[in-house]
């Protein structure tokens, strides 16, 4: 080890809490950078393991009314399709603890061990006997017996196991859509003979594993014999949409908010290398007088990096594969608890490793050149300067100034730390305010639905008939509708949609307009859909379910929350469904209150499947999308320990240069209480303006996010209320106070003697 | 009963297996208004001394008595009190507080006291007359020079009117002038007050303007 380095690295000795703090925070932030990434793998490979082995389907196809086996499977013998499992799909009712509860009845004949949509049982057994059956775990139903109603008709059920199921994965959710209905859906398996002693000997939900992507249409046009409602592919069923967009907003957020912190880290070194080198300034000069050359003393100040990088990368890369491993777990586990696979991926590390080595390097190396630029004689005759700012003297206690004075006496160095510090709070804030935001959001949309009762039916029905059936007693309008899940194209792209059509759908909710105009006529597209088939006001798309295509006009493109979403009149579907018929009615009450006494005589009808309310649906959508969001919650909170590193950090190396000035104040016998004073005024102002610079931060910080969020997601407006911003003020300057115990503790420990002897040795 | 009483006291460093024994079974008395100029060759011990009575460093052994408070036995706390209310020190390098004004670190020696700001500024303002820097109290250290420092310190030392005043070369940066300005200050002191001093120099002039004078020579004081 040459001299010059020895030299450089003996100096660290008085330095080692500086040291592990910016090797804390280069860990920090590379932790960030590589959890970012690596979660959004772990994500991805975990779930498709598990989706996997589930036997999750290629393709989820709907009947609008049960068709016999023998006439479906005439359907299905295109070569294309590899297995397919042949289901029948029932809505009924059951009663439980006094409440009405919907309920989803699938009868299906190859329930834990077929190839396709194996059901994983996590309490009791699997059905034997008729009357047997299981339920996905969520459900609202009890394990025992059950009377469910289905078709008006009772059927006597005993639940003797809990399972769990790819195709309700999240059962909230029905196929198709993101947006939850109301609250958990109860969905019952159990032997299809069973189900069809009730719905007569038909079939109406048909799963299958196609050979590959090419061979789609030619099962898109075997299906057209079947009055097909809905066709979802794999990928836009809502197991997979959530699952992509959990793993889309991990490879955004966390990797936007590293940026954050690796520049926070450059900043930090910065900060202690430019104190050090500074105050290292009388020996470089005399190396540079004794003729040792500049790249010499500069790559000496690079075995400072080394340690800083070695001790970061080695924490930077536990502290990745923890938070890799939280993350992931506790996003796999709102999934549905889905095992944890990690996959062999060093690229993320790699990257990580590659960031900080750039980063550090330079922060070490900079304020060394700008050191050595100087002439040996400068660096010689090197004196720490101390500019004073003066204010307030004459309304200012003695301890209040000299805390505020210390603050700022290297102005520069001041407004950067406070910086660092309001950025470092602003990022754990930013967080605070995109769920604070998305709550809003989400408010605001369900505040755009303006019906009270959604009511679908077991069969279509003829549109009139439906208006006259449902509009009883306090229904002020009601609004047959039609949904279908199919695959829309343009001539650039085809995706999964999920399309709306209703007579009048403004009757029923209010649309937030980007582009074009609200013409039901033609289509209106959520933006995501428009983006992903490349089409605009003016241009056409086609929809396609089960083989019957429908060509439409794009007339505008709206925010939704469900991305996919078209929505359209019934008119323009008639061909998909069938002239005049709908699948439901959208009810608006003349007073909500009324609810309960319009669902009342709902009870017992057969032709209704299921009755969702308005009030319920806003619940579970905040329940749901809070939950996901809110989800590192804690986690972002943590940041607030960056901030308050940084602050340590500024704190130790402005009190460790004021050695003399306490021995000075000690030396006085000032009582304990000045010095504390002087040094709550420095950390408090510190706290106030680094929490107040905070709010700018964290709402930019928040926009970005909201802004990458919506390639991924969809857009949440960023809103600064009150109550977030004093919550993001308050608690940053809480974090920041615990900085003063580093000066209180360190001048307790003075050695006075020591100081006083230093000091006459310069 | 003399004012400061010093009995037997002793002080050594241990360097490791090394031990150097720096003050070795020393006496000292000294009544209230003595002026006592100490000197001796460099690391003979002089400002380990200093420190010992100004309860910045305890003796390891001995005795130092200050006006009926046994200095000696005190802990961190009443020793803080001690150097608040009893002894003023000047040092070699003053040691301002570079972020307060001349006026500022003066009043800097009256905080803890129950004194209103006013009267604490008339005070310290009166002090910076007494020194002859009037005028400039308004100014940071670093704009001031070594000497007008040096006067700084004098004044943050003697503007608490303690018993005892500890100058450790106090005149060392000092050119000749400004250095009997120093001196002056200290007779005159002594004489309003009757101000206690102990003076560390290696400066013969100093001689004149002491009534006594001591060498630390083998960890004793030897009058000369
Ligand atoms: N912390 C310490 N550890 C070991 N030895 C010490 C320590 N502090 C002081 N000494 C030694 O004690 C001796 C006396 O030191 P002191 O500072 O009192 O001398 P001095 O007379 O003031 O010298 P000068 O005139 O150079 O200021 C010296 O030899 C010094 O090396
Ligand atoms: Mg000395």
């Amino acid at each position: 080890m040459t001299l010059t380095v020895r030299m450089s690295l003996r100096r660290l000795r008085s330095r080692k809490l500086s040291l592990v703090l910016s090797s804390f925070i280069i860990a920090w932030a590379m932790a960030m950078l590589v959890a970012g990434m690596l979660s959004s793998q772990v994500l991805e490979v975990s779930s498709t393991a598990y989706l996997d082995d589930l036997g999750m389907p290629d393709m989820f196809v709907s009947l609008s009314e049960g068709r016999p086996i023998e006439e479906v499977e005439d359907a299905l013998s295109s070569s294309a399709i590899d297995t397919y499992d042949l289901r029948l799909r029932a809505n009924g009712r059951a009663t439980i603890g006094g409440a009405e509860v919907a309920v989803v009845l699938i009868g299906t004949s190859q329930p834990v061990n077929g190839e396709i949509n194996r059901l994983t049982l996590l309490e009791g057994r699997s059905f034997a006997a008729a009357e047997e059956s299981v339920m996905v775990a969520g459900s609202k139903t009890p394990m025992g017996s059950l009377e469910v109603t289905v078709n008006g008709l009772p059927l006597e059920l005993n639940i003797v196991g809990k399972v769990r199921s790819a195709e309700f994965l999240i059962n909230e959710l029905e196929t198709g859509s993101i947006v939850p209905g109301s609250g958990g859906m109860s969905v019952i398996y159990l032997p299809l003979t069973t189900l069809q002693t009730v719905l007569g000997q038909v079939v109406n939900d048909i799963s299958m594993m196609i050979d590959d992507v090419q061979s789609r249409q030619e099962v898109e046009a075997a299906l057209f014999p079947l009055p097909v409602s809905s066709m979802t592919y794999r990928e836009d069923h809502q197991t997979s949409v959530i699952i992509q967009m959990g793993v889309d907003k991990f490879k955004v957020m966390l990797p936007t908010i590293s940026i954050v912190f690796i520049f926070i880290g450059l900043i930090s070194i910065f900060i202690t290398m430019y104190r050090l080198v500074l105050s290292d300034s009388r020996n470089i000069g005399m190396l540079m007088s004794l003729g040792i050359d500049r790249w010499r003393i500069a790559s000496s100040y690079l075995a400072i990096a080394g340690v800083i990088l070695v001790l970061g990368g080695t924490l930077g890369v536990l502290m990745a594969y923890g938070f890799t491993a939280m993350i992931s777990q506790m996003a796999l586990d709102m999934m549905g608890q889905i095992p944890f696979v990690m996959p062999f991926a060093p690229l993320p590390f790699l990257t990580g490793l590659l960031v900080i080595v750039t980063a550090v390097i330079t922060a070490v190396l900079v304020p060394v050149a700008l050191v050595l630029r100087q002439s040996v004689n400068d660096a010689l005759r090197y004196v720490p300067r101390t500019k004073v700012w003066t204010f307030g003297r004459a309304t200012l206690t003695l301890a209040s100034s000299l805390g505020l004075r210390n603050l700022f006496r290297e102005p520069k160095r001041a407004a950067v730390v406070l910086m660092a510090i309001g950025l470092s709070i602003g990022a754990a804030g930013s967080w605070v305010l995109m769920v604070d935001s998305t709550q809003t959001y989400f408010d605001e949309q369900m505040s755009a639905q303006r019906w009270d009762v959604r009511i679908t039916f077991n069969a279509p029905l003829d549109s009139d008939q439906a208006i006259n059936d449902f509009s009883y007693g306090p229904a002020n309008t009601t609004v047959p509708f039609v949904t279908l899940n199919g695959v829309a194209s343009s001539d650039r792209a085809s995706v999964g949609a999920s399309v709306l059509a209703a007579s009048d759908i403004e009757e029923v909710r209010t649309f937030e307009l980007r582009r074009g105009s609200l013409d039901f006529e033609g289509a209106v597209l959520a933006k995501k859909i428009a983006e992903e088939l490349k089409v605009g006001p003016g241009e056409r798309i086609t929809l396609n379910l089960g083989g019957r295509t429908e060509t439409l006009l794009v007339t505008g493109e709206v925010n939704d929350l469900q991305t996919n979403a078209i929505y359209t009149s019934n008119a323009s579907v008639m061909a998909l469904l069938g002239e005049g018929l709908c699948q439901g009615v959208f009810v608006v009450l003349d007073d909500p209150a009324h609810t309960a006494d319009y669902v009342s005589v709902l009870a017992g009808d057969p032709m209704v499947g299921g009755i969702e309310l308005k009030e319920d649906v806003r619940l579970s959508l905040s329940n749901m999308y809070e939950g996901a969001i809110s989800m590192l919650y804690a986690f972002f909170a943590l940041n607030l320990l960056i901030a308050l590193a940084v602050a340590v950090l500024a704190t130790i190396i402005s009190t460790a240069e004021r050695d003399v000035e306490f021995t000075a104040l000690a030396s006085l016998g000032l009582p304990r209480s000045f010095i504390w004073r002087s040094l709550a005024v420095e950390v408090g102002t510190q706290a106030t303006i680094s929490a107040m610079l905070s709010i700018p931060f964290a709402f930019f910080l928040a926009k970005v996010f909201a802004t990458m969020m919506e390639e991924a997601v969809f857009y949440i407006p960023i809103i600064l209320s009150i109550a977030t911003t004093v919550t993001v003020v308050v608690i940053g300057w809480m974090f920041v106070w615990p900085s003063i115990i580093w000066p209180i503790r360190w001048f307790r420990r003075l050695d006075l003697v020591r100081t006083l002897r230093e000091r006459s040795s310069r | 009963m003399a004012f400061l009483s010093l009995e037997n006291v002793s002080k050594s460093y241990s360097n490791g297996d090394e031990t150097t024994t720096v003050l070795k079974d020393l006496s000292l008395t000294m009544d209230r208004g003595d002026m006592v100029m100490i000197m001796g060759p460099s690391g003979s011990g002089k400002t380990t001394l200093i420190n010992a009575i100004g309860g910045i460093e305890r003796p390891d052994q001995g005795r130092i008595v200050l006006d009926d408070i046994e200095v000696t036995s005190l802990d961190q706390r009443q020793l803080n009190e001690y150097r608040r209310n009893k002894v003023g020190f000047v040092f070699q390098f003053y040691n301002l507080i570079p972020t307060l004004t001349a006026l500022e670190n003066i009043m800097l020696a009256l905080e803890g006291r129950k004194k209103g700001r006013e009267e604490m500024r008339n005070k310290a303002s009166d002090q910076l007359e007494l020194v002859g820097l009037d005028g400039k109290q308004d100014r940071f250290p670093q704009e001031l020079s070594a000497g007008e420092q040096q006067r700084v310190a004098l004044a943050r030392a003697m503007v608490k009117e303690p018993d005892l005043i500890l100058a450790d070369e106090p005149t060392g940066n000092l050119d000749e002038s400004t250095e009997t300005m120093v001196l002056r200050i200290f007779t005159k002191v002594r004489e309003e007050l009757g101000t206690t001093f102990i003076v560390v120099s290696h400066n013969q002039r100093l001689r004149d303007y002491m009534d006594r004078c001591y060498e630390l020579r083998k960890g004793k004081l030897v009058s000369i």
